[in-house]
């Protein structure tokens, strides 16, 4: 599981946190850190973002996160720097691009696919099945009477 | 005493390979006295896995610490009450739990059938194949690894139970998703059964809902108890995380959500036979993928897999079990050509064919997303992350697709339909959804997504809502009974619809509290000294004190904030335990409404200075106790939908039938 790694590393985070100061600025540091840190993947977790896990070095993260924001850096300008560091791994987020495409089309082409064929076999199985055998088609119809009835019924009891 | 197990092990292992062995023989000569003894052997399988089982479980309570399993995973101070969670941490203790609950699940099911009837046709195949699945588990703890491997000497004391593991959701949801995988096994074998002896009627489809619903509910249940786990111990503000062991276990209950619909379709029209067939096959292939998932660690990455011993071995049964049955289904597939007839797509049948597409599309989704850093690691050599945001961005649509169905499918009668009837049924939940919507207008919510969340997740409550009206009231109108009477009686007669529409009542509540919690969710963080003031959404955070105190097994530190000013104080602590000095246990604080979780952790704290510091991460979570009232609802859902149904009777049919009952047919 791993999401409870040992607490190293706190100090940076208790030094940046105690060197802001405490007003409406600062929410909105808290939130611009949180919203970098959410696209980014913890690198020594399993599944965790940076903002979720408690490990050091992902408080590490949000405190280098936060002293970038204090500097001015833009947030695209603080995600290159840790694509740089981290490689494309540190995105939380695959890049809908080169092999992190693949991810992404799959899903969609299975769900149209999906979706076609539901399409195909609506259309086929609705139409009326043209039968060579007239007998037994007779034969078919009384049952299917039966069961349309039958059918009937059950909805009629049971609603 | 480890003696005991191993020999029980090993002959677990060599009676299933004989049960399987004679029930298969036995079928193909019709020789009835060898069916008869593989069944009592796979009866002995039970007695054996029961015997090995039992013997782990006394030397945890003897503290054997010769067994280097119980060295692991216990110590002399471990609580007796921490007993199970013990057994089943490990990897080798919980392919036991698996084998052994897969017995008694075995056992179970040759009980109930034990007279001859219309299923004893299938019964040598149902226990060939569960043999095969639970002589595996027999070779994996004899060959791979024994929970009664000795160690060269007897330490004093045991290493102790991971300090993640001491939480009360630990003694129940690690054991419900294992048990959640297992049981999947038992429909699988009445499906291969049926494949083998060529009877493809409904008669297997019946044997296999039952267990399919028990395996179901479950699994349905283990997932929401290993996030109300995660919520409370893992301390970081959420309670799914899209983690691939979360994602294993939820792509079984998925897919078998997607079997307990469609096998309705064959009951009602005998359509989708061969449909059904595969459902349940991927169904197992995934609660294996998922136990071998758990156990070996694959998903970390593709080298953990190698060093993982059972990794190769699972590959290899996961591809022996997927290409028989496979081919299988393909030799009977001529057996399998259906007449299916659709008198409308605007029908039952219609809906449950698109809840199919949506169901597989949205497991097929996580599936893809969970093992893409591997794929995308093999094909190209280049490390991608697949995380929160992937997984939120495509499973949200198709579970949104998936409820505002939920909420139409109901009123959409089997068959064919009439425009007026359709508008008469969908007028009153259509009406309350645009209500609600207005509503949250007038509140002042504009975000979209929350918006068309709610809205869908109130469509689909309002539909479960006024088909019990409708039902409720036509019963009393029609026998004259009163509402409670007949409310009771409604849901007695037809347990399978209204604990459907329970379940479903359950899924919109849990839908409304993911909606809220993920979209409203205040997050902050501080440092603060004892007088110290931090404010998160409504909520102000009053620090008090920091203590250390002896607790079972280790100590604690607790820190004490006041909310609002007020006498009321949060404790979030952080456990540590003998053995594990730098790995602590968090307890979280939460203080949960109908409305919303206020949600402390304790995230680090500093004595050094002349007054000690903490670090505190608060959050406001939106409604999360929703999620956790639908867990109820849910298992009292499923539970209707399995109570067996009243014996059939006759029944009288009073002259006047019930309004609106002609315009469905």
């Amino acid at each position: 599981m791993g999401r409870l790694l040992p607490i190293a590393g706190t100090v940076l985070v208790l030094l940046a946190l105690l060197a802001a100061p405490a007003s409406a600025q600062q929410v909105g540091l808290d939130d611009a850190v949180r919203r970098i840190a959410l696209q980014l993947q913890c690198p020594v977790c399993v599944g965790q973002t940076v903002a979720e896990s408690n490990s050091g070095l992902a408080q590490d993260m949000r405190a280098v996160i936060r002293s970038k924001l204090e500097q001015g850096q833009s947030e695209r300008e603080i995600m290159d720097a840790f694509v740089a560091a981290y490689g494309e791994s540190v995105l939380s987020d695959p890049p809908k691009r080169g092999i992190g495409l693949g991810v992404w089309i799959a899903p969609v082409a299975l769900l149209l696919f999906g979706i076609g064929v539901l399409f195909v076999l609506t259309r086929r199985w609705s139409r009326p099945t043209p039968s060579a055998f007239p007998p037994a088609a007779a034969v078919r119809t009384e049952q299917a009477l039966v069961t349309d009835e039958l059918q009937r019924y059950r909805d009629a009891y049971e609603r | 005493m480890g003696d005991l197990g191993y020999i029980a092990l090993v002959g677990a292992l060599a009676l299933a390979v004989y049960a399987a062995g004679a029930s298969l023989i036995g079928a193909w000569r019709l020789n009835g006295p060898l069916i008869a003894s593989g069944r009592n052997a796979a009866l002995g399988v039970t007695v054996l896995f029961t015997a090995a089982s039992f013997t782990l479980l006394a030397a945890f309570v003897a503290n054997d610490f010769s067994l280097r399993y119980v060295y692991d995973n216990s110590s002399r101070a471990m609580p007796m009450d921490m007993l199970m969670p013990a057994f089943y941490s490990g990897q080798r203790g919980s392919l036991l739990f698996w084998g052994w609950t897969l017995s008694i699940f075995t056992a179970i099911v040759l009980i109930q059938l034990r007279k001859p009837g219309a299923h004893s046709v299938f019964m040598p195949y149902v226990i060939a194949v569960l043999m095969l699945i639970e002589g595996f588990m027999a070779l994996l703890l004899n060959v791979v690894g024994s929970p009664f491997e000795r160690l060269p000497f007897t330490p004093p004391d045991g290493v102790g139970l991971n300090p993640l593991l001491y939480d009360e959701g630990m003694k129940i949801h690690p054991p419900m998703l294992l048990m959640g995988y297992m049981a999947w096994s038992v429909p699988f074998a009445f499906a291969v059964a049926a494949l083998a002896t060529g009877r493809l009627n409904s008669e297997w489809l019946r044997l296999s809902r039952r267990y399919a619903l028990v395996a179901w509910t479950i699994l349905g249940l283990g997932n929401l108890l290993g996030s109300w786990w995660a919520y409370r111990v893992l301390g970081w503000g959420g309670y799914w995380g899209w983690d691939p062991v979360e994602n294993v276990a939820l792509m079984p209950w998925l897919a078998g959500t997607a079997f307990i619909h469609s096998l309705q379709v064959q009951e009602r029209r005998g359509m989708l036979k061969a449909w059904n067939v595969a459902l349940i096959l991927l169904t197992f292939y995934l609660s294996i993928f998922g136990t071998f998932v758990v156990r070996s660690g694959i998903l970390a990455s593709v080298h953990s897999f190698a060093l993982s011993q059972i990794g190769p071995y699972f590959l290899g049964y996961l591809g022996f079990l997927i290409a028989g049955s496979v081919a299988l289904f393909l030799w009977r597939l001529p057996r399998l050509r259906e007449e299916n007839h659709l008198d409308s797509a605007v029908s039952r049948e219609g809906a449950f064919l698109l809840n199919n597409v949506l169901f597989l599309a949205v497991t097929f989704a996580i599936f893809w997303g969970t093992v893409y850093p591997l794929v995308a690691e093999a094909l190209s050599n280049q490390k991608i992350s697949v995380g929160v945001p992937y997984f939120n961005q495509v499973a949200s649509p198709l579970f949104g697709a998936l409820l505002l169905l939920m909420g139409i499918a109901p009123l959409v009668p089997w068959r064919k339909t009439t425009r007026a009837y359709l508008v008469r049924q969908f007028l009153p939940p259509v009406g309350t959804a645009l209500l609600g919507t207005v509503a949250m207008l007038v509140a002042g919510m504009r975000e979209p997504v929350p918006l068309v969340g709610f809205t869908i997740c109130l469509f689909a409550g309002a539909t479960v809502v006024v088909e019990f009206v409708r039902g409720v009231t036509a019963r009393a109108h029609a026998t004259g009974e009163n509402l409670v009477l007949a409310f009771a009686s409604l849901v007695r007669r037809n347990n399978r619809r209204y604990g459907g529409y329970t379940v479903h009542l359950a899924i919109a509540l849990i839908g409304a509290g993911i909606v809220g919690s993920q979209a409203f969710q205040v997050q902050a963080q501080a440092t603060l000294a004892p007088g110290q003031t931090m404010q998160v959404g409504a909520y102000s955070l009053t620090a008090q004190s920091l203590q250390t105190f002896p607790s079972a097994g280790g100590r604690t530190v607790e820190a004490r904030l006041l909310v609002n000013g007020s006498g009321e104080a949060m404790r979030p602590q952080r456990v540590f335990f003998q053995n594990f000095d730098r790995q602590s246990s968090t307890r979280v604080a939460i203080r949960s409404t109908f409305r919303e979780d206020l949600y402390i952790v304790l995230s680090a704290w500093d004595e050094s200075g002349p007054v000690p510091k903490i670090s505190i991460a608060a959050y406001v979570n939106p409604l999360v106790s929703w999620i956790w009232a639908g867990g109820l609802l849910f298992l009292i859902g499923s539970l209707a939908v399995m109570w067996p149904a009243p014996q059939p009777s006759v029944r009288t049919v009073r002259a006047a039938a019930p309004r609106g009952a002609l315009v469905s047919a």
